[in-house]
């Protein structure tokens, strides 16, 4: 026979094994670290030449700097070129698509649209200065793709 | 825990079941929403894929390629994929303009198509709980954003 504790304490165990996955905790301040630093290493990417695609590219900081508090040191690019620019920027939409599935508040994800879509633009721009297709994916952006 | 807690508790759990598929509604919508979108894009580009083939064939292409991975995430939270439209009578306003615009006003009504979808991805981002929808409505909204650039460019 089973008795009403016993029925209770099952309750209580199903409800428990109801509960999320433990997830690592998100730091958001992290993330957006890596997003500024990102940024920032794609701006000292650009060569002196890139003129305003430097510029493009330099309005994002003050949207970052406020969000990524500890950031850390200011990255610098060895040798500086549209080609080092281009690989920075790719990278730097990675880590911003990335963070999107890291940080899920309102603000965080707004943000984030408007770094997606600049750093997007910033490839396709930086690729016809290369003489380069300007969009070779349907989904840039995304891990191990162009 | 006293029994009244652990009933209180047990409800609570009830309601947080509850709730749970018609946050996959509102999300299902809004997916919904995009891919009847980006479908509608497609269709629209092919109307006018003649006048500029070599810009509005790949956004052909990927605006399709988008709907399709639409449609997975769809599938994921157990929704189906509709019927495409036929007509431009049944797309949205800024689908309808270009695929029925004339030659002279195709560039402006692509370039205002593209404007139109990066706000609308803009708009999204933040209601898409799941990260991985998300992520990948985020990649999309980079694609609009690259093909905004280009029209923009040619315009």
């Amino acid at each position: 026979m089973v008795t009403r504790r016993a029925l209770l304490g099952a309750g209580a165990l199903l409800l428990a094994g109801c509960g999320p996955p433990d997830e690592p905790e998100v730091n958001a301040a992290q993330v957006w670290g890596e997003q500024l630093r990102a940024v920032q290493r794609a701006i000292a990417s650009y060569p002196a030449s890139a003129g305003m695609l430097e510029t493009r590219a330099r309005e994002r900081l003050p949207l970052l700097e406020s969000m990524a508090a500890a950031a850390g040191a200011t990255p610098t690019a060895t040798t500086p070129s549209l080609q080092t620019a281009l690989e920075a920027e790719r990278l730097a939409l990675q880590t911003h698509v990335a963070a999107v599935g890291l940080l899920e508040d309102r603000a965080s994800r707004e943000l984030l649209a408007t770094l997606i879509a600049a750093a997007a633009e910033a490839v396709s721009a930086l690729r016809l200065e290369l003489d380069e297709p300007a969009i070779v994916d349907a989904f840039p952006g995304q891990r191990n793709r162009p | 825990m006293n029994r009244r807690r652990f009933l209180v508790g047990g409800a609570a759990a009830a309601v947080a079941l509850k709730a749970a598929p018609a946050l996959a509604a509102d999300e299902g919508t809004l997916l919904l929403g995009l891919w009847r979108r980006e479908i509608g894009l497609a269709m629209a580009y092919g109307q006018q894929v003649h006048t500029r083939p070599e810009l509005f064939g790949p956004a052909r292409r990927h605006a399709n390629d988008h709907a399709a991975a639409l449609a997975t995430e769809l599938a994921a939270v157990g929704l189906g994929t509709p019927e495409p439209p036929w007509t431009p009578d049944e797309l949205d306003v800024s689908a309808q303009r270009l695929a029925t615009a004339r030659p002279a006003d195709v560039m402006a009504n692509a370039v205002l198509a593209q404007e139109s979808m990066l706000t609308l991805y803009q708009g999204a981002l933040p209601s898409l709980p799941d990260a991985k929808i998300a992520m990948t409505a985020a990649t999309i909204l980079a694609s609009h954003a690259q093909h905004l650039f280009i029209l923009r460019r040619a315009a």
